[in-house]
């Protein structure tokens, strides 16, 4: 069964699932460099941008570099053999993948080895694991 | 020096001219950074006596070690200079974005010096720093020119001014995030002066930390911590607008221009009344477990909403009950960049000079009339009509009105909203703030809210019970004292008054095991308090050389001559005199309110010292 990550409720737009998944999984304080990015818009939108983990992703298609492979749980997940052209974040239409200002390749959720660090964290207790119906 | 990007930004608008410069590790090791560091490069750029809106005057946007990490509100920044409504040391704090923005950028300081002739912005995309025209943003607000910026650079954050910093009100403040604010203070107007209208930051790096895995577990910890912690839910829940009830319970609620502290109609304006009728959703800065900030919507408008101050500048104050007008008040105080707590306050001052016959208007400006003071702001806003009378400030219109009795400022700065008389350690905060008549400096809350445990453990047990009496002058200066030095610690990290509030979530001693980790800097909690206390004084240096003294720690007669009229403190006045001696005692200050030279000496400020004091007997004092 495939999992992703959802919002379930009303975001504050605090940023805090980017920045502990920007120090999680890439060492970082800057909160771009999360793989989950928060969308606020004023006066009163806030709201997370991650990836929907598809059945067919349209990111895998569009990688010529076979950077992009599932682990063994079954995600989706970003290789070092990235080259950073951006193919995968043009494909894709949810805004899921997106090129890393640190490491300029490609950087999308992976669950974290099933415990989204995301998830333990937000705040509000809005995000959530859940199983997509297919 | 992990935590910092160990850089400040120049840039000087005269000449145009760009600098990346070192911050000094010493620097670092002696003030943290936010308030602190900004004070020593304040004190020592800046001549006493300058024209706070000439060219000589600076801005500097300071962060902290804290600021954008993941500590519990690692949004905030501060913005210093020598204000304009005051003309002395200025400081005002902000929530949002922009701090952490301007850290990830790779600059921990922003000093903008000099005065450009034509309108311009500045643009800082890391390492490229363009100052830019703005002769397209000139003129018009901040919601409209935050939205166009944003749109024109995305992920960027910024801050603006909006008409009423063009036009040089003296309490125009800088505005983030549409409903944040650099408030208090006028730096809206040095801005302005400087034809500065905006700053926009935009940064794609990192900073390191010192140990991550310790920094992570400090994290957990102190997350587990705020968790515990009711007053944190109560402020999620309901926003600082749950003191108007707590505040009518004692009797402190703000009421027509600081004269009463009961209001009738305050259950119109209570946090949970609010919370059930005009709520959208809630907010939160830049990775705040809290999410104080709280949506409104009223007839048409959907904004941030106003907080406590606000609710208190345009409401009770004004003996407004109708938060349709309060909120829109706020609103339009958020697009003019101006400070509401400063607006209401001067508005409410307007009310009373007008029902005694001391202020003339073409339309009656009567108490409680929402539509007047909404009237007003914009008025102030645009300096049309007693809009520029008021827009100079309560002291000033004060003086020019004969109305001096009903101005509630001290130093220049109008009082926010606690009132001394029921409420005992405030009068002296507002009476010593180093702004001017303002709480979050210092603000003692032990003798509001009790919690004795914690009063023993912070001011010690020999206090109790009088520390708990918001109707006793006994051991409130040395819980001033103590605050005001531990506070000076949190600006200089930069973090939120709400996680070291009442009963504190985080105190000296979480900020020292948190310091470690980010920055490898071992600090004691009592090596942090005389950080504290080096800080603070500094401050005081900077005002004393511009010729203050103990003759400038007044309050109105209002707190201290007319008791209390009605309500639990019915009766209370404020022997101000008594927490003033007893306060300066316990700064090693004199009777002049002046830092010996043995406090100097012990805080590693002797040659600021000697340099303030020598221009404060050159001026003709003492």
């Amino acid at each position: 069964m495939r999992k992703r990550i959802e919002l379930e409720g009303s975001c504050t737009g605090c940023r805090v699932c980017a920045s502990v998944c920007a120090f999680h999984n890439a060492g970082s304080q800057n909160w771009k460099h999360g793989r989950i990015l928060i969308v606020k818009e004023e006066p009163d939108t806030d709201y997370p941008v991650i990836c929907r983990q598809c059945a067919e992703p349209a990111c895998l298609k569009a990688c010529k570099f076979g950077a992009l492979v599932y682990n063994a749980a079954g995600v989706l997940t970003v290789t070092d053999a990235c080259t950073g052209c951006g193919a995968c974040v043009r494909a894709c239409q949810y805004s899921g993948i997106h090129i890393s200002a640190l490491t300029k390749k490609a950087v999308k959720c992976d669950l974290c080895n099933g415990k989204p660090v995301c998830v333990e964290h937000c705040p509000v207790h809005v995000l959530a694991v859940k199983e997509v119906e297919e | 020096m992990k935590g910092y990007n160990n850089s400040i930004l120049r840039v000087n608008l005269s000449d145009g001219t760009v600098k990346n410069e070192k911050l000094d590790d010493d620097l670092i090791r002696k003030y943290i950074g936010g308030t602190g560091i900004c004070a020593k490069i304040l004190f020592d750029e800046l001549k006493a006596g300058i024209d706070p809106l000439g060219v000589e005057n600076k801005l500097i946007w300071g962060t902290g070690p804290l600021t954008g990490t993941l500590w519990m509100s690692a949004g905030r920044g501060v913005v210093c200079s020598k204000s304009p409504a005051t003309g002395i040391w200025a400081e005002s704090h902000y929530g949002g974005f922009f701090a952490p923005e301007l850290k990830y950028a790779g600059y921990d300081f922003l000093i903008v010096e000099g005065k450009s002739e034509k309108p311009v912005y500045l643009q800082i995309l890391d390492e490229h720093v363009d100052i830019l025209d703005a002769g397209d943003y000139w003129g018009k607000n901040t919601h409209e020119v935050e939205g166009k910026l944003k749109k024109k650079v995305p992920m960027a954050e910024v801050m603006v001014i909006g008409r009423a910093g063009e036009k040089l009100v003296k309490f125009a403040g800088i505005i983030t995030n549409f409903a944040s604010a650099a408030g208090r203070c006028g730096l809206g107007a040095v801005m302005g002066s400087k034809k500065l209208k905006a700053v926009v930051v935009r940064g794609t790096k990192n900073f390191e930390v010192h140990d991550s895995e310790r920094y992570i577990a400090e994290i957990k910890k102190a997350e587990q911590k705020l968790r515990a912690s009711q007053q944190n839910a109560d402020l999620h829940n309901i926003g600082t607008n749950i003191l108007v009830a707590y505040k009518s319970a004692i009797g402190e609620l703000v009421t027509r221009n600081h004269s009463r502290g009961i209001f009738e109609n305050a259950d119109k304006l209570t946090g949970e009344y609010l919370r059930k009728e005009y709520f959208v959703k809630h907010r939160a800065c830049f990775n705040c477990r809290t999410g104080c900030k709280k949506v409104y919507r009223t007839d048409g408008i959907v904004a941030g909403g106003p907080e406590y101050e606000g609710t208190m500048a345009f409401g009770t104050n004004c003996l407004n009950s109708d938060f349709h007008s309060v909120h829109e008040a706020n609103h339009l105080c958020n697009d003019y960049g101006l400070d509401s707590i400063s607006a209401g306050c001067v508005i409410a001052f307007a009310m009373e000079c007008y029902e005694h016959g001391l202020l003339k208007s073409d339309f009656p400006i009567n108490w409680g009339d929402g539509a007047v003071i909404i009237k007003l702001v914009k008025m102030i806003g645009e300096r049309e009509g007693i809009g520029d009378l008021l827009a100079e400030g309560t002291r000033s219109a004060g003086a020019q009105l004969n109305a001096g009795k009903f101005a509630m400022e001290v130093k220049g700065l109008e009082i926010s909203g606690q009132d001394g008389r029921a409420h005992r350690s405030v009068a002296l905060t507002h009476a010593i703030s180093v702004r001017g008549a303002d709480h979050l400096r210092s603000l003692v809350t032990v003798d509001q809210l009790g919690y004795k445990e914690a009063a023993a453990k912070r001011f010690g047990a020999h206090t109790l019970p009088d520390i708990c009496d918001p109707y006793s002058e006994k051991y409130k200066a040395l819980a001033v004292k103590v605050c005001e030095d531990v506070f000076a610690v949190r600006d200089s990290l930069i973090t939120c008054w709400y996680t070291c509030g009442w009963p504190p979530v985080f105190w000296l001693e979480d900020f020292a095991d948190m310091l470690y980790p980010v920055t490898g800097m071992q600090y004691s909690p009592s090596d942090l308090q005389v950080i504290g206390e080096r800080i603070a004084n500094l401050r005081r240096l900077f005002n004393i050389r511009e010729g203050l003294d103990a003759g400038h720690d007044y309050l109105p007669e209002r707190f201290t001559a007319e008791p209390m009229p009605d309500g639990p403190a019915k009766g209370q006045v404020v022997n101000l005199g008594v927490m003033l001696s007893e306060y300066y005692a316990l700064r090693n200050w004199d009777v002049h309110g002046l830092p010996s030279e043995e406090c100097a000496k012990k805080l590693g400020i002797e040659r600021e010292w000697k340099q303030a004091m020598a221009e404060y007997h050159d001026k003709g004092n003492r």
